[in-house]
């Protein structure tokens, strides 16, 4: 399984290794890169968000982020359908939920690290091949929207990433939550234009529409949108990726 | 040369532009304006050769059916080679797969 491991501006193009430097993070030291979730039992230090938070490039980091790779990994493997017993014992709560939160700004070559991670936890959740792509495809038109129209091109604005893991029985659900600070819209003006009508722009909405399961769009409180999407891991799915 | 333009090929009957990597809203505003420097340069055939290409989003899709009124504008012809499954299935979503014409192979597209 091919993943990509982004920890202090070093990723690997394979998390047992091949690690290379790419480029320094800082820019995300000007926000608060983690914060606990609230309401979750969940420890929102670890998994692959957490990955893009900025740390010192040194062996010593590289190796931890291998660790908390790892533990992600493990902790998806022990979510496993039919595990009931140890959801409840690995997350100490009533709801089966990884949740984790990042704070990105609205600079375009950041949305590559995002898109990337969501790819890893896509991977781990069961989605065959091209759904991984596929969400990845809409977490990136999500956020180059955001970057776009909410923010019209500023760099230095904030924007809120949550991602969930839930499992349920034989299935799991992936939501992915994009808030921006931007300005407000009428959600139902939010829509993809006519395919018919071929010209450049306008794609993003389509793009995400018809990839994710659900796509709701409201105005957030305390100003900007906020972008909710769904993608359903189907017992199916599970099934053949395991075969 | 770009991160995303690998090569670009220029010969008697066309030219010939190999991307790489991963074509997103950072790297369109640069991989727009490579392709508009080859249009400037009028070939027959602008082809496009995107098997190493491992992203594109709607604006690298956007770039690319703007260059392709640029080069249909100046009566030349532009052809997409090889796109990979990602790329095929961007296209296929914006129904923009019926739209360009693409080709299996460097040669494919020269005879067409």
């Amino acid at each position: 399984m091919i993943g990509r491991l982004i920890a202090g501006g070093l990723r690997s193009r394979n998390w047992l290794g091949d690690w290379r430097t790419k480029r320094s993070l800082s820019g995300f030291r000007q926000f608060l890169p983690w914060r606990k979730s609230p309401g979750r039992d969940s420890d929102t230090t670890t998994g692959p968000l957490s990955r893009i938070a900025p740390r010192p490039s040194t062996d010593g980091d590289i190796e931890s982020a291998r660790k908390r790779r790892n533990d992600w990994t493990d902790l998806l493997k022990r979510l496993a359908p039919g595990s009931i017993g140890q959801k409840v014992n690995i997350l100490s709560g009533k709801n089966p939920t990884r949740s984790e939160f990042l704070r990105i700004r609205s600079q375009p070559s950041e949305v590559a690290d995002v898109r990337h991670a969501v790819r890893d936890i896509s991977i781990e959740m069961g989605f065959n091949e091209e759904e991984v792509s596929q969400i990845a495809l809409a977490v990136g038109e999500s956020l180059a929207n955001v970057i776009q129209h909410s923010y019209q091109g500023a760099c230095d604005k904030p924007i809120d990433i949550r991602l969930e893991v839930d499992h349920q029985d034989s299935s799991a659900i992936l939501r992915v939550v994009i808030r921006d600070f931007g300005k407000q819209v009428d959600p139902a003006c939010i829509q993809g234009r006519p395919l018919e009508e071929v010209r450049p722009g306008g794609l993003g909405v389509h793009i995400i529409r018809t990839i994710m399961d659900e796509t709701i769009y409201e105005r957030a409180d305390g100003g900007g949108m906020r972008l909710t999407m769904v993608k359903k891991v189907t017992p199916v799915t599970r099934k053949m990726n395991e075969s | 040369m770009s991160v995303i333009i690998k090569e670009v090929d220029r010969r008697d009957y066309g030219t010939i532009v190999r991307l790489t990597g991963e074509i997103d809203l950072h790297h369109s505003p640069d991989f727009h304006q490579a392709l508009v420097t080859e249009c400037a340069r009028n070939p027959a055939k602008l082809i496009i050769e995107m098997s190493d290409v491992q992203y594109i989003d709607s604006s690298g899709v956007g770039s690319l059916v703007e260059i392709y009124r640029r080069v249909k504008k100046g009566g030349n012809r532009m052809i997409l080679v090889a796109p990979g499954p990602r790329v095929a299935g961007v296209l296929e979503i914006t129904k923009l797969d019926q739209f360009f014409t693409i080709a299996s192979t460097e040669d494919e597209a020269f005879q067409l």
